[in-house]
Parts: structure tokens; C-alpha cells; sequence
């Protein structure tokens, strides 16, 4: 009987296309940033967007303190690194985004007030405005006013700019040159980072042996610290794993064939999870590249299965191998998909990925194992003595099956165990604990703070309306409604720069009224000045900032907007003159913290879910309740792992959770092999599942070692429930008689 | 925004730049004052201030010059610029920041223009109050001194930044044993700043 070869070539096009595809999109759409790994709420779908946006406007800005050196120095260093960020079409520096809001207020000079202004021509105060102009005219920062003698005499320019920029960083303090700016672009993007690292890094080979430092802030560098540490250990534990894997294989197989099957079925089943993820979403989260160097473990664990029907005395023909593989490999592929789909239910994309990833590299690697190594693998694999030597282990260790009194004192040790450390064990949700920062960055930027005085807050309030204009009327009376201190506190307002069209009619009518009409003509005969049509001519217009933009937004027919503030603050109640007003404070960090915890408790529920889903899939494939005891090594690995894990000193956490959904699909993969293992190749059966245990372990063991927590987290979770799963999978064939287990049903 | 937005920018960019002039003033104020008849300006070095001024401000589109009396004081951390005719305004820069008192009132920050022009001015301050002649140099290009036919020197000062160049223009500084004069601008701008220094009297 010989195989068709039909099937193989159509994988190995699939895989060529994947390869393709994934390597024309990867470039700028690898995402490091840890929000994305969040909910996009889909409770309040306002809420979530304006906390996007925040984090976006935080997470653009960045700033640089330079210090050292003379003066002179200094002021060139800031131009060349303003130069070269600039170059990079990615930096704009704040002094360009300030002579833009500068022209727009220009143009809008009589169209608008402070508050401050405001009141004061309420209250009948005009003269107070044209007498402080006039004190401006003849103080010392007034050199360079000439220009506006005929367009703005009165200065109403430099007014409205006092107000809507009165909170922006100190430029520079201290002895040191500050510069700072936003960019534009996702500061998650490597390509971003890569440049601005360039920039920087050519920067101080110029000036750092003149004796200039160079202190950084922003989220930018955090992110590019991540992805460069994220990128590093991705190598590391995928060339560790690949060491481990071509010495294993040699030892067990006398093959480099098989490892190079091994990887080719790897390569293969990556780049197609890779691809699908880079399809649906157009972008790939770092996590699921991490997960996907995790899953390495569990797909080279297919070709090894395959690979270990090859050893004994009688390995028999590449179809009757394929067919002895074909209904467990299908079972454990068809379970562990499953496993893996119950994560899509999540509203995190960045979760979505993972599973995508994981369901389509699992399937990859399954296709691949039944119709392309069959062909390619030749038989050429011999019964190495490594393959023996596990064999013997495997004999002691997992041949047995256990008495069934065994299989319920470790349930109930595990149901102890699990109940213990949810009652006492640590659990992490808090957002600040899960990434730590680079002690160097922190250092920078807690310097940047000391010289500006500007502590970067997350807190903002958010305004809706029903219209644009709604919303904007509602800022306006969220704004006039704040005690003074807490006025202060609001950092930027885009009704101060865009106030409502009602706001502008009732501004330009005190202007009118109030200061032009009686102040205007004696103050330019104050002053000397000819004419007094400085106001009268045409309504000009200018852009609006981008600025405004970046605090407004719409999400699902309600507007909204965003009022940075230094620090929460009180909100009063609205009243029915602003019924339909609707405010509300929000704290990111706060709100995220919740999250995590929320998600932690819904992603420990999914992993029942996924038991329960693997549980109905054995059900429906063999056709009776007997097929459950392939769950209970599985079972009781999740329900023993968290505790063993907290007693590590690791805390419980969402990426824990998100763990073992690894350990269910290879912990239920692990007692399908072994319900398998009654035949004359029962014995190399076992040696397929202690190698597939071991390369899990050693490859998803490896990110313990992580610097990210969530990645430690998630790590340490699957090598630990991976072990237990494995000498916990005799307890499969519970009730079967020691050493014949055929009767389970395969 | 077109034509509208070039008064506007260009305000903001003499605003912005003007300050170094600014704070140039004392360093200058504080240069000579060694041996007679007229030292080399860049002789001396003073730690303090104290001098009387009387300011000119000649602007395009003004009938008549801002015309204004006051004193100016600096030490290392500090410059009051104390205008007391026609309005009584004192302005204190420091390296962090501006803030403004009107007769005698409470000292306010300055935000008019935005925190970027009272830093500018604070950055510039913050350097110069260092009493250097160097970190004027870092501003600006220096011209060696020439003497004049009343034999008082005269130091020519060029921005090094170009466009505060073309906003302010050059900087003419004129005295023999104290800087006596001052001259901001002139071609740029078409407006032209002149500053007068006596000695302080007390009471003044």
C-alpha cells in the first residue's frame, strides 16, 4: 500500500504561501505593548476607546533632558538631536506643534476667551485687559511684538495662549536642555523604535564623549527595551529548544533526519500559525510569538509520535505506522484545537492571537504528521539509546495502571491543594507589578521629572454627548462647574482651544461689547498705533491643532472627549440645567488593575470550559463515558498546578491561567497515548510521550527565565502542569488491567 | 492660514528668540568696568547688578517710541528687570521660570505666550547669570571690540540662531567703563530697541 502524495504537496504549498505571506507582513506588525493585551471593554465601548486614545497621546510623547558640558554645547546638542529625530519622519518636536496652536489661536484672537477673561468681561472688566496689554507693550518679553501692533494690539493672542498652554513642561531648567515632542506613528512599531534608537545612539557616540548625557522619558523606550528583550529571549529559548531537540533526537532515533523532520514540521506549523494570525488580525502581539516558541514543545511532540511508531523490532510499513498514529493524533489534535478555540471567546485580541496561532499551528503540524513525514521520513529511524533508556523509565513510571483508590486520593489532594491556594496563595493583578521597567529608563526618567517639575499623569475625564456639539457644551459645563483647584488640575481641554458654537457667540459678543467697542480706540491712541480696524477684517482661519483632534473622538454614535488632568479629582453632580451632561473620572491603571482581575477569574472559568469542551469531544468521538478518563490526569494537573506554582513565589495571574490551556491540550494528549499504549508498541508509545513531556518542558520551562512576568508566569504554569500531566497520565488507563489497556476503547 | 498666520509666527518666533537678547542685558550691563579710560569689555567680571535704565522701543507702526524708566538687578540665580515708569511692573527670571508682580502686587507667573516663552527665557537666563563670557558666546557671535571716536568701544553682537537673526537682528553694545548702551534690532524687524544704562541711584 503506498501513500498519496497529493496531500503532502498541497501542505507543503500551504506552508511556502504562509511562508510568503508572513514574511511580506511581519515587518512594523509585531506589537509589544502590554494594553494590547487587555480587553477592548465591551461593556462600554466609549469608555474603552477614550482610554485608547489617552494611551495613545501618553504613550506618544517623548522627551529628553541633556546635560553636561557648556551651555553651547548643550544648545547644539539639542538642535543636531532634534535634527536627527526630525530626519527620521517619525519626531515633532512640541515647538512646531506650538506654532500651530499659536497660528490657530491667532486666527481666533476675538473669537474666543479664557475663563479667566471671561469673567473678567462679565463682570464689566474690559479695561483691566486693554491695561495689561498696555504693561505688556512696554515690559521686557514684549521685544518681539512689532507684528501684531496692527492685527493684535491688545494681545489677545499671547491671552488665549497663557490659558490654553499654561501647564506645558518647563522647556528647560536646571543647566539642562530639554526637548520634547510626540510621534507620530504606534510607538510599538520596531521600525519606530529602531529609528529613534539610531537617532539617539548616533547622538551620543557625538556627544557623550564631549560629557553630555542624555535622559529619556516616554513609553516609546519602554517599549522598545521590551520588544528588544522580548526578541532576545524569543531566540534564546527557541535556540535552546532546537539544541535540546537535535541532541534528544540523535539520542533517541540515530536520525538527523528525524530532528530536521522536526523542524521542518515546526517551521512549518509556526509560520502557518503566524500567517493566519497576520491574516485575520494584520498584526501579531509579541505574546503570541512568545507562545508560539512555547508551542514548539507541543508540535514537535507530533512528529515525535509519528517518529517513535519507527523504533522496536517491529516498526512495520510507513502506512501501517501512519494508520497505527492517525485516530490518536487526530483525537489530541481535535482536543487540544478545541482547548485552544475556547480562548476566542475572550474580547482581548491580543488572546484571540494566541489561540488562532495555537489552533492553526496545531492543525499544520497535525496535517503535516499524517501525509508529509510519512514520505519524507523514509524509515530511517533506528532504536537509539537514549530511546532505550527512557523505555526502561517509561516502564517503571508510567506502564502501571494505577488502583483506582490512587487515581481519588490524588484528586482529592489536588481539590486540597487548589482550594488552598485559592484561599491563601498570592495573586497578581495589578498592572504596575506585571511589567517591570528597565532600572535604567526609570532613572532617566524619574532625572526628566526632577528637572521639568512634570509628572505625567494617566488619570482624564471623560465628556459624551449625543452630537459633537453636545459633547462640547458638556466639557464647557463640566469646566465652569469645577471648583478653581480642580480647574488647575485639568491639564489640556479641547473646548479651550474649539469651545462650542454657543461659547463662541456669547465670547465674541463680550468681546465686542465689552472690550473692543469701549477700549479699543483709546487704547490704540494709548499706544500710538494708526488704526483701529485691528479686529474688523475678515474672519480668518487657520487649522485646527492637531492637538484638538487627539483629545475628541466618537465611538458608536456617542462623542466624547478627554480632559488630561494632573491628579483626580471631584466631580460634581449634574444638574438638570445639564441633564444630558455626562462626565465621569477615570484612572487607567485603576481600571486596568480590575480588568486583570476580572479576566484572571473569567480565563480560570475558560479553562474549565476547555475541559469541559475537551470532555464532550472525547464523548462524541468514542462514543461513551468510559473515553473521560483520558481527562483526569489533565484534571488534575490544573487543579494541583496554580498552588505549586504560588508555593514558587510566582503569584496566580491571568497568564497563569492562560497556561493551562496549554497543559490541558497536552496533559489530555499525553493519556490519549497512553490509553493508546496496549499493543506491541505500548513500551515506544510511552518513550513518545516522556520525549514529547520532555521537549514541553524544556522549551516552555526556558520561559520561566523571562524578565516579563507574564511570560515567567506562563511559563513556569505549563512546565509545571506539563510534569504533572505526564506522570499523572497512568491514571488514564484507571480500571484498565497494568500493562493491557486496550480495553479503554482506542 | 496663509498670510494671516505670518504676523502671528513671526511673533512667536521674536518672542521666543528675543529672550536670549534679554537675558543678555545684565551679563552685558555687568561687563566693563577696569581701568580707564575705556577697558576691554571682556575684562571684567561682575557677580552683581544694579543699574537704572531707560528703554526705547521703536516700533513699526507706532506714532511715538515706548518710552520706559526702571532698574535692572542680576546675581547668579536671578535677573529683575523692575520697569517703575510708566507702569510699575517687576519681572523676575530665574531658571524656573518667569512670574510678574504689578505694583507691588502679588508675583504671578508669567503664561502669556505659554510656558515655552517664559522657559526660553529661563533657559537663556539660567545660562548667562552664570557670569560667563563664554555662554554669551554660545548665543552669539561676538565681534571683537572696536572703539569709537568718542573713545567707547563697541561690541557687535550677531544671533547664532538664524532666525533669530532675521527676527531681532543684531545687537549693538556700546560704554566704556559700564556698558551705556544698548541696541537691539533694526533690520529684521524693522523695529528698534534702545536701552540706556546710568548707575543706579538709591531710591531710584
Amino acid at each position: 500500500m503506498t501513500l498519496p502524495r497529493w496531500p503532502a504537496l498541497l501542505i507543503a504549498a500551504g506552508v511556502l504561501a504562509a511562508l510568503f505571506f508572513s514574511a511580506s507582513r511581519i515587518a512594523g506588525s509585531v506589537d509589544t505593548d502590554i494594553m494590547s493585551l487587555l480587553p477592548a471593554d465591551t461593556h462600554d465601548g466609549v469608555l474603552a476607546a477614550a482610554v485608547k486614545r489617552a494611551n495613545e497621546a501618553a504613550s506618544n510623547r517623548v522627551s529628553f533632558a541633556i546635560e553636561g558640558g557648556s551651555v553651547e554645547a548643550r544648545q547644539a546638542a539639542r538642535e543636531e538631536l532634534a535634527g536627527a529625530l526630525s530626519a527620521t519622519g517619525w519626531f515633532r518636536a512640541d515647538d512646531e506643534e506650538g506654532e500651530a496652536v499659536w497660528a490657530y489661536l491667532f486666527a481666533n484672537r476675538a473669537s474666543f476667551l479664557c475663563e479667566r477673561d471671561r469673567a473678567l468681561l462679565e463682570a464689566g472688566e474690559g479695561a483691566a485687559i486693554a491695561a495689561d496689554a498696555l504693561r505688556q507693550w512696554y515690559g521686557p518679553s514684549s521685544l518681539g511684538f512689532g507684528g501684531l501692533v496692527a492685527r493684535d494690539p491688545l494681545l489677545l493672542t499671547n491671552r488665549l495662549a497663557g490659558c490654553v498652554l499654561s501647564v506645558a513642561p518647563r522647556a528647560a531648567t536646571g543647566g539642562a536642555e530639554i526637548l520634547s515632542g510626540r510621534i507620530r506613528g504606534s510607538v510599538y512599531r520596531l521600525d519606530v523604535q529602531d529609528d529613534v534608537a539610531r537617532a539617539v545612539k548616533s547622538w551620543r557616540e557625538t556627544w557623550a564623549p564631549r560629557g553630555l548625557t542624555l535622559a529619556r522619558g516616554g513609553a516609546l523606550f519602554h517599549a522598545a527595551h521590551g520588544a528588544a528583550q522580548a526578541r532576545f529571549e524569543v531566540s534564546l529559548i527557541g535556540s535552546v529548544t532546537l539544541a535540546a531537540l537535535l541532541l534528544l533526537y540523535w539520542l533517541m532515533f540515530r536520525s538527523f533526519r528525524a530532528p530536521v523532520l522536526a523542524l521542518t514540521m515546526v517551521a512549518s506549523a509556526l509560520v502557518t500559525g503566524l500567517a493566519v494570525t497576520l491574516l485575520v488580525f494584520g498584526s501579531v502581539h509579541v505574546m503570541a510569538l512568545v507562545f508560539g516558541a512555547a508551542l514548539i514543545g507541543m508540535i514537535v511532540d507530533y512528529t515525535t509520535y509519528y517518529l517513535v511508531t519507527g523504533l522496536g523490532d517491529r516498526p512495520g510499513t510507513r502506512a501501517e505506522r501512519r494508520r497505527r498514529l492517525l485516530r490518536p493524533l487526530t483525537v489530541g489534535m481535535a482536543t487540544s484545537v478545541g482547548a485552544f478555540a475556547a480562548l476566542l471567546v475572550f474580547p482581548v485580541p491580543a488572546f484571540q492571537q494566541v489561540a488562532l496561532f495555537g489552533m492553526a499551528g496545531l492543525a499544520m503540524a497535525w496535517a503535516g504528521t499524517i501525509w508529509l513525514v510519512p514520505l519524507i521520513e523514509g524509515g530511517s529511524v533506528v532504536t537509539g539509546p537514549g530511546a532505550a533508556r527512557i523505555a526502561v523509565i517509561a516502564d517503571k513510571g508510567l506502564a502501571r495502571a494505577p488502583h483506582p483508590a490512587w487515581g481519588a486520593v490524588l484528586a482529592a489532594m489536588a481539590l486540597l491543594a487548589a482550594f488552598a491556594g485559592w484561599r491563601y496563595g498570592a495573586v497578581l493583578d495589578d498592572v504596575r507589578g506585571l511589567q517591570k521597567p528597565s532600572p535604567i529608563l526609570a532613572a532617566e526618567e524619574a532625572r526628566l521629572r526632577e528637572l521639568t517639575g512634570f509628572a505625567p499623569s494617566t488619570a482624564f475625564l471623560l465628556v459624551r454627548g449625543d452630537t459633537a456639539e453636545a459633547a462640547i457644551r458638556n466639557e464647557e459645563a463640566l469646566i465652569g462647574r469645577l471648583a478653581e483647584d480642580d480647574r488647575k488640575a485639568i491639564l489640556l481641554a479641547a473646548s479651550r482651544i474649539d469651545p462650542s458654537a454657543q461659547r463662541r457667540a456669547h465670547d465674541e459678543a463680550l468681546i465686542r461689547t465689552h472690550l473692543l467697542g469701549p477700549h479699543l480706540r483709546a487704547f490704540i491712541a494709548t499706544l500710538g498705533a494708526g488704526d483701529a480696524g485691528a479686529y474688523s477684517g475678515a474672519r480668518e482661519t487657520a487649522e485646527m491643532p492637531a492637538l484638538v483632534q487627539s483629545l475628541r473622538g466618537e465611538t458608536g454614535g456617542t462623542f466624547w472627549s478627554i480632559l488630561p488632568v494632573s491628579a483626580p479629582i471631584a466631580l460634581p453632580v449634574a444638574t438638570a440645567e445639564d441633564a444630558r451632561a455626562s462626565w465621569s473620572m477615570v484612572e487607567p491603571v485603576a481600571l486596568y488593575t480590575g480588568l486583570f482581575g476580572d479576566y484572571r477569574r473569567l480565563a480560570t472559568l475558560a479553562v474549565a470550559g476547555a475541559l469541559l469542551a475537551t470532555a464532550l469531544l472525547l464523548v462524541l468521538i468514542e462514543r461513551r463515558v468510559g473515553a473521560l478518563r483520558a481527562l483526569i490526569p489533565a484534571l488534575i494537573a490544573v487543579l494541583a498546578t496554580p498552588p505549586l506554582v504560588m508555593a514558587l513565589g510566582i503569584p496566580f495571574s491571568f497568564f497563569s491561567a492562560m497556561g493551562l490551556f496549554l497543559v490541558v491540550g497536552a496533559g489530555v494528549d499525553y493519556a490519549i497515548f497512553q490509553r493508546e499504549a496496549a499493543d506491541a508498541n505500548s513500551r515506544w508509545t510511552r518513550v513518545g510521550i516522556v520525549l514529547a513531556a520532555l521537549m514541553t518542558c524544556i522549551s516552555v520551562g526556558l520561559l520561566g527565565f523571562s524578565s516579563v512576568l507574564p511570560v515567567r508566569s506562563f511559563g513556569v504554569t505549563v512546565a509545571v502542569g506539563i510534569f504533572l500531566s505526564l506522570v499523572l497520565s497512568p491514571l488514564a488507563r484507571l480500571g484498565g488491567p497494568a500493562g493491557s489497556n486496550r480495553g479503554a476503547g482506542w | 492660514m496663509g498670510d494671516a498666520a505670518r504676523p502671528a509666527r513671526k511673533a512667536v518666533a521674536m518672542a521666543r528668540l528675543s529672550v536670549f537678547a534679554i537675558a543678555a542685558l545684565p551679563l552685558l550691563a555687568a561687563l566693563p568696568v577696569m581701568a580707564a579710560p575705556c577697558p576691554s569689555p571682556k575684562d571684567i567680571q561682575v557677580a552683581e547688578v544694579n543699574r537704572a535704565f531707560v528703554q526705547e522701543r521703536h516700533i513699526k507702526g507706532l506714532s511715538k517710541p515706548l518710552v520706559s524708566r526702571g532698574e535692572l538687578q542680576a546675581d547668579a540665580e536671578r535677573i529683575i528687570w523692575h520697569m517703575k515708569d510708566p507702569f510699575d511692573v517687576k519681572t523676575v527670571i530665574t531658571s524656573d521660570g518667569i512670574t510678574e508682580s504689578v505694583s507691588g502686587g502679588p508675583a504671578q507667573p508669567v503664561g502669556a505666550g505659554a510656558g515655552e516663552l517664559g522657559a526660553s527665557v529661563a533657559r537663556s537666563a539660567a545660562a548667562l547669570m552664570r557670569g560667563q563670557w563664554d555662554e554669551l558666546s554660545s548665543l552669539f557671535n561676538v565681534s571683537s571690540p572696536s572703539t569709537l571716536e568718542s573713545g567707547e568701544w563697541e561690541v557687535l553682537l550677531t544671533p547664532l540662531n538664524e532666525r533669530m537673526q532675521q527676527a531681532v537682528g543684531d545687537i549693538e553694545v556700546t560704554g566704556c567703563a559700564d556698558v551705556e548702551r544698548i541696541e537691539i534690532g533694526g533690520e529684521g524687524s524693522g523695529d528698534r530697541h534702545v536701552i540706556t544704562f546710568a548707575n543706579a541711584e538709591p531710591g531710584q
